[in-house]
């Protein structure tokens, strides 16, 4: 048998790979295996017994009457309430993997007690149930199943002690596991004293007093006007300071802008300048680095000791002069005392407003909910017809961003990047027809679109 | 030498500070999990006093902690475990690109998971400590527990929240701690006496569940919250049980439904065992009473007054606790049955409802016995004689009132009088702030029949045909009284009194102590005692005179003014 030579071609495009490559080998294996597949085994070779089984079960299904089978469905539940049935769990036999596990488990251990285990066998197997109990216990057990504030006394007991202070607890216990780091005395100080769960307004109640209400609707109405004036100043002083002018005006003074310093639009004002540039480009004369010379650095050095001396003598003259002063500086020095006094006290009440306030954590700045608010006419006076108002996990979030526990934040969408797609260009158009179709149509096909190319232009 | 120069921001504020990302850097660890780490670890962000300097010159805002806590929070052990989540989160997503399920699964079985019961206790050292903080855990923990399951959350997370949920609703029952309950638009508020400590809490009205369009709220921020809080929760009812000789985990025995019991239910199945579970006692550890009430002393402090209210204070909280007792409520199908079952059970009465309807019942409708029912319709077809027929407010207000308040206002068809505020400052004086009458008569029970009185005296003196002046004048009397300032005023105002007192000669009457006498005695003394007040504090002093009477004034004012529009009202009617 000759070995044929292997060819080598490239195959780069779709038309030589599908040419080239061979795969009758494995196609061939697949069928096969397809075949056998459907027909079973080979046959011949199986007994009858592995091929028949004899059909041993009486039973047949009960055939009904139309009134018995109405019976039964008198039973069951109307068709309209399926919607409010519980869902039925089919699988009650516990169908999870430990089970099955274990199952299997069970069977290997039935099937080879027969025969004899190596050693490692046993204790893998072994080991296996061990895991497994071990597991199952665990799901079992419940997670709070000690008190936590005694058992660490009942544990160290000698170094609970009232004798022993808390920094040598902290040295004994040094490079244990029961070792912990204490808490640093500025962790521990809480950072704010508004409660977690305010007290509701009692205009907030479902049946709220006339005045209860009103005073919630004032509330809520002060607030928003504070906002609307806000809004107003806001335009005021942004929008409705300019002058608003036409398009067209807009478009000129565009257009004007944009052609500052163009030729054509100085047309009318180039023979003016020509003339203005033959002259002198400033009005001051022209400035000439002129060296001092050595008198003039003298007596510049006379005059700036003699200031300086005059300066001096100026200032003992006014020390002495202060002495009579006296009164002037005490009254001034406690005016000073007082200026601070003042501004002491502004900044003490200032901090003590602060402290009801939500601190600055985050670029972002916490902005206070709307208050929950029912209008007269939804109320109902009945607790059947309450109408819900205000989300509480929103509430809750804001609660926590006002206690500065969580800094307050935007939520971010991500943002797709834009996928650019294109076709590759094997796929252009139908490749079936364009491509594939082409090689294996005959040639006068192709002449005949030429022609009809041909035709279009 | 030279010492060395010193570097900008080395000392002070501009070291004591550190900026999130900084801090990222220096813990390892990604956004999320540090977010996660200081939510458990109760760490928050800081704001300096400067914050040019804290952000060593940088003035855009950004995100600070304290470098202390930085520093704390990297002796952490969990910080381990959550870099071992991010090596598992690795392994599990390669095995899944690679199709390897055996392996996926070998690793998705030995998750890492966070142990957070040291921390538990290192936030709160003592017991009391965790229930000051119990406000913020119990109202998210009812909240998720009304939640179905969402995505990122683990499902067992909210399974977790219902069962420790309704064991603390358990515990108060047993322990009788609820003070006071306030039905709001958002939704029920609780108040409990918890050791001493009072806790605050809300729970949702059904259905509260809203899917949210924008994703406003990161319910993985919320679901760390959560899974600290569950430790905590489930730590707290452990000794809580304990304290009331109960076992822990409780057994909620509940009946299982029969067959037809089960095809009628259309609510949710754990919402009705939910509330039947509300509805049995549970299983004690040992009969004993559990050592409570505390005596109060009687020191003889500086201020009696103060003791006198404690203890009536004291004496109304112990008849607050047998509120219901001995009472018996069928509640019918539209009343919401959790707030009230809880109540009610809380102050010693027994609840039922429909057994048809749900599950758990523990009497008929039919029952002679019962006392109340509860229904929130203007009208029923059938009623028993032998029961008051109230609406659910009654029970919220009797609550609040402590003590079981007249049933007429409350029966069914009846326009109800305003659900008020518990919560709103109790210490309100009378005298220092105005109060409408009807909300006195409410808060105490002496007032409203002080007020009844007055009302049967009026209409008596009506028929007897009396001049209004006259009567005017008694009523300003009295609320010159009242307001207990100008008590010597008075005195003066009834010179014909003391005339008398002076002139009349009664020989061998014994010398009685004249209460009046004494009250000027003190009135005088007080003055003195004013006087010898330091300058330092002498003009707060007189601030706080000036605000106290002021406030007086004004109350006293619209009282006034509610009085003549009550007459003028009362003249229009006539």
């Amino acid at each position: 048998m000759t070995v044929e030579k292997r060819k080598r071609v490239s195959k780069k495009r779709k038309i030589a790979w599908r040419k080239h490559s061979k795969i009758k080998d494995v196609e061939d294996f697949l069928e096969e295996q397809g075949f056998e597949e459907r027909i079973g085994n080979i046959i011949e070779q199986k007994s009858d017994k592995e091929l028949f089984h004899l059909d041993t079960n009486t039973t047949e299904p009960a055939i009904l009457s139309k009134k018995e089978k109405r019976k039964i469905l008198t039973e069951k539940p109307l068709r309209s309430f399926s919607a409010f049935q519980q869902p039925v769990y089919l699988n009650l036999k516990s169908n999870t993997k430990r089970d099955i596990i274990s199952k299997r488990l069970q069977k290997r251990l039935k099937m080879k007690a027969k025969e004899t285990l190596k050693p490692s066998e046993v204790q893998s197997l072994k080991d296996t149930k061990i895991a497994m109990e071990k597991k199952k216990q665990q799901a079992m057990e419940d997670k709070y199943n000690a008190d936590l504030w005694i058992t660490e006394d009942s544990r160290e007991p000698e170094l609970q002690s009232e004798w022993v202070s808390n920094s040598t607890r902290q040295n004994i216990l040094r490079g244990e596991s029961k070792f912990r780091k204490i808490l640093p005395k500025i962790t521990r100080w809480k950072q704010t004293i508004l409660p977690s769960v305010e007290p509701p307004h009692p205009g907030m109640s479902y049946n709220p007093s006339f005045e209860d209400h009103q005073a919630l609707l004032k509330e809520i109405a002060d607030k928003e006007q504070k906002i609307i004036k806000e809004e107003q100043h806001l335009n005021r002083v942004t929008n409705k300071m300019f002058r608003k002018i036409t398009r067209e005006r807009n478009q000129e003074n565009w257009i004007e802008e944009m052609s500052q310093g163009l030729p054509h639009a100085q047309k009318e004002d180039n023979s003016d300048s020509e003339v203005d540039t033959s002259g002198p480009i400033s009005v001051n004369p022209p400035v000439v680095n002129k060296k001092k010379d050595l008198k003039q650095r003298r007596k510049q050095k006379e005059q700036q000791k003699l200031r300086h001396a005059l300066k001096l003598a100026k200032i003992e003259r006014r020390k002495v002069a202060d002495i009579y002063k006296l009164k002037q500086i005490k009254t001034k020095l406690v005016k000073n005392e007082e200026k601070l006094e003042t501004l002491q006290q502004k900044r003490t009440v200032k901090k003590k407003e602060m402290i009801h306030k939500p601190k600055r954590v985050g670029p972002k700045k916490y902005e206070e909910p709307d208050l929950e608010f029912t209008e007269i006419k939804d109320l109902t006076g009945n607790l059947r017809t309450l109408k819900k108002e205000g989300n509480l996990l929103m509430d809750r979030l804001k609660s926590l961003q006002k206690r500065n526990i969580v800094e307050p934040t935007a939520r971010r969408t991500k943002k797709k990047a834009k996928v650019k797609q294109f076709i590759k260009p094997g796929h252009k158009d139908d490749w079936k027809v364009t491509v594939a179709k082409a090689k294996l149509q005959p040639r006068p096909l192709l002449r005949n679109k030429k022609i009809i190319s041909g035709d279009s232009f | 030498m030279v010492s060395k120069r010193k570097k900008k921001y080395s000392t002070g504020e501009g070291s004591q500070f550190i900026s999130r990302k900084q801090a990222l850097k220096k813990l390892q660890l990604t956004l999320n999990d540090f977010r996660r780490l200081c939510i458990i670890k109760g760490i928050y962000p800081r704001e300096p006093r400067n914050r040019k300097r804290a952000q060593k010159g940088d003035t855009g805002i950004k995100t600070l902690y304290h470098i202390k806590d930085i520093q704390f929070l990297m002796h952490e052990p969990i910080i381990w475990t959550l870099r071992d989540y991010k090596i598992f989160n690795r392994k599990v997503g390669r095995a899944k690109a690679v199709r390897d399920f055996k392996t996926m699964k070998k690793f998705l079985d030995n998750h890492p998971t966070l142990k957070l019961d040291h921390i538990v206790k290192e936030r709160y050292p003592t017991f009391i400590d965790a229930i000051r903080d119990l406000d913020d855990c119990l109202t998210l923990c009812f909240l998720f527990s009304t939640f179905p399951s969402l995505a990122h959350i683990p499902r067992e997370q909210f399974n977790l929240c219902r069962r420790l949920t309704i064991e603390f609703m358990h515990a108060i029952i047993e322990a009788k701690a609820l003070r006071k309950v306030f039905i709001s638009i958002k939704g029920y508020y609780y108040q409990a006496e918890i050791k001493g400590q009072t806790v605050t809490w809300i729970i949702p009205h059904h259905f509260s569940f809203e899917p949210q369009s924008k994703q406003e709220v990161d319910f993985k921020v919320m679901s760390t919250f959560v899974e600290f809080y569950l430790i905590m929760l489930g730590f707290v009812n452990y000794r809580l049980y304990h304290s009331l000789n109960l076992f822990y985990p409780p057994k909620l025995s509940i009946s299982t439904p029969n067959e037809s019991e089960k095809a009628l239910v259309d609510e949710n199945m754990f919402l009705s065992e939910r509330i039947a579970a509300l509805n049995t006692p549970l299983v004690k550890t040992s009969n004993e009473p559990v050592e409570e009430d505390i005596e109060i002393d009687t020191f003889s402090e500086n201020n009696p007054e103060k003791i006198e209210e404690a203890r009536n204070e004291a004496i109304k909280i112990k008849k607050l606790k047998t509120l219901f007792k001995g009472l018996k409520f069928f509640l019918n199908r539209e009343v919401p049955r959790e707030p009230l079952v809880f109540i009610i059970r809380c102050f010693g009465g027994e609840v039922s409802w429909d057994k048809n309807l749900f599950v758990g019942s523990t009497f008929n409708e039919d029952d002679e016995t019962i006392t109340h029912q509860v229904a929130d319709r203007p009208s029923l077809e059938k009623q028993y004689i032998s029961r008051y027929y109230v609406q659910p407010q009654w029970v919220f207000d009797s609550v609040n009132a402590k003590e079981l308040l007249p049933v007429s206002k409350y029966f069914i068809g009846e326009v109800l009088p305003p659900h008020l505020s518990p919560f709103v400052n109790n210490e309100r004086n009378p005298f220092e702030q105005y109060i409408p009458p009807e909300e006195r008569a409410l808060m105490d029970p002496a007032f409203a029949e002080e007020i009844n009185k007055k009302r049967q005296e009026k209409e008596n003196k009506q028929v007897d045909c009396i001049d209004n002046n006259d009567e005017l004048e008694h009523d300003n009397n009295e609320i010159i009284k009242t307001n207990g300032l100008e008590e010597t005023e008075v005195e003066k105002l009834d010179p014909a009194l003391d005339k008398k007192k002076k002139l009349s000669v009664a020989p061998g009457t014994i010398y009685k102590e004249e209460p009046w006498m004494q009250k000027k005695q003190e009135r005088q003394e007080y003055k003195l005692r004013e006087k010898m007040i330091k300058k330092k504090h002498r003009k707060i002093y007189r601030a706080m005179i000036r605000n106290k009477k002021d406030k007086a004034k004004e109350s006293w004012l619209l009282r006034k003014k509610r009085r003549i529009i009550d007459e003028s009202k009362k003249d229009n009617k006539t």
